[in-house]
């Protein structure tokens, strides 16, 4: 008990998490500009094309939405959120490829960095390297890589997220950050 | 030795000094369309919005409510109607019962029904008299001594009537019991003979009897059958049925 008084009143997104819960539109709309830009890479990364990674993306909302009269705070708001993300995307994958699915796989990841000025003064060469080790990676190591990126959890929060141990999360992300380093030392 | 320099160059990632994060940042700018921004807002707000709208449900319910209850009034109504229906028929069954055979036992006889009012009447003027016995007693005259008499044999009517009520109850009660079994044993009797609702069921009877040696009833119900099926010929549909038995 004394950890979760702790976390409602340190976690803010819990507490708006709360308040929309309570009935209170503004919260959420704060709560999904927060997270939304982040948890939608984490699908893009790892789906490898748009519409497939905004579909999942809207699922993980539409999910959030329906929960929230049920939402009990029993770990940080977003460790919550990413638990929910990991597993629908566990579901599409462990799902059979559709005909569908298969010509998605192949769609390109829109190249947004080459409208960012700062990329440009690097090494296109380079940024493409790196898109690409990032796409090589096993989806494990990716993910958990991503989660630390993207959502910014700690290794334990991880570990929590996606129901495996921190050790082995650690190791994962040993691996995923050993090859995209290889890029970079290139 | 290895572990330790894997979990060196894990802390330095963590702590962003690699340069690894940092290039991933400069390559992460995708954002989720407008569009689907908004669909999800919208979302979030009809969800909410929701309630209410629930709420405008209610007169449905009330109307849901009011059509349940007339649903159970009818229900209820036609369950008396049937109830009433039966206890018709059962009283016309009992009806059909042959009186002349039972004991003619009228529950509700006016010498019943006045014998309460009888009683009732004694008890009071009994009551009377010894409440004015008891006066006169005091005075102790021969007139006194007349009237305690008179109300000691009324004692002994009353005695004898509420006797006399008791053992017709009694007697009733019996009568109703009798009236009863008979009712119930003609009852069995009618089961016993649903076997003469067609051919082949007495026919098979008929052979029953003629297999048990039960002469007198059997002659008897070859009459009936005789009488009932002249074209049947009894014999050879016996014979027929010891065959395929």
């Amino acid at each position: 008990m004394p950890l979760l008084s702790f976390l409602e009143k340190t976690d803010k997104d819990a507490q708006l998490m709360l308040a929309y819960a309570g009935g209170n539109v503004q919260a959420f709309d704060e709560l999904y500009r927060k997270h939304k830009d982040a948890l939608y890479r984490f699908f893009l990364r790892q789906c490898g094309n748009q519409a497939l990674a905004e579909e999942l993306y809207q699922e993980v909302w539409l999910r959030v939405i329906k929960a929230r009269e049920s939402y009990v705070q029993t770990a940080k708001f977003t460790t919550w959120l990413y638990r929910i993300a990991h597993n629908i995307l566990f579901d599409h994958f462990r799902r059979p490829l559709t005909e569908k699915d298969e010509a998605s796989e192949v769609e390109a990841i829109p190249d947004n960095a080459s409208n960012d000025p700062a990329m440009l003064l690097d090494s296109q060469e380079k940024i493409a390297r790196f898109r690409a080790q990032l796409s090589t990676l096993p989806k494990e190591q990716l993910e958990v890589f991503l989660l630390k990126e993207e959502a910014g959890l700690s290794i334990a929060d991880i570990a929590l997220t996606i129901g495996e141990s921190k050790e082995t999360t650690k190791s994962r992300m040993r691996y995923a950050v050993d090859k995209l380093k290889q890029v970079l030392q290139e | 030795m290895m572990k330790d320099s894997e979990e060196k160059m894990l802390q330095v990632y963590l702590a962003g000094e690699d340069g690894v994060s940092a290039a991933f940042q400069s390559v992460s700018d995708e954002k989720p369309s407008a569009k689907l921004d908004e669909t999800i807002r919208q979302a979030a707000r009809e969800a909410v919005e929701g309630l209410p709208v629930q709420k405008k449900r209610i007169p449905y319910q009330a109307y849901s409510i009011a059509a349940s209850f007339c649903l159970a009034v009818l229900v209820v109504s036609l369950f008396l109607n049937n109830t009433g229906e039966l206890t018709r028929t059962e009283l016309e069954s009992v009806n059909s019962i042959p009186l002349s055979d039972s004991p003619r036992v009228d529950l509700f006889s006016a010498d019943e029904t006045a014998m309460p009012q009888l009683n009732a009447d004694t008890v009071q003027s009994i009551e009377q008299d010894a409440v004015s016995g008891l006066n006169t007693n005091r005075v102790a005259d021969p007139a006194a001594a007349a009237s305690q008499e008179a109300a000691q044999a009324r004692a002994e009517r009353l005695e004898s009537a509420q006797t006399i009520s008791t053992q017709d109850r009694l007697a009733a009660e019996e009568a109703a019991l009798a009236t009863q079994v008979q009712a119930s044993a003609v009852l069995e009797a009618d089961q016993s003979m649903n076997y003469r609702l067609n051919s082949d069921t007495w026919l098979l009877e008929i052979l029953r009897l003629s297999r048990t040696g039960n002469t007198l009833v059997l002659n008897e119900e070859r009459r009936l059958f005789a009488e009932n099926y002249p074209a049947i010929d009894i014999d050879s549909a016996l014979a027929e049925l010891e065959e395929t038995d």
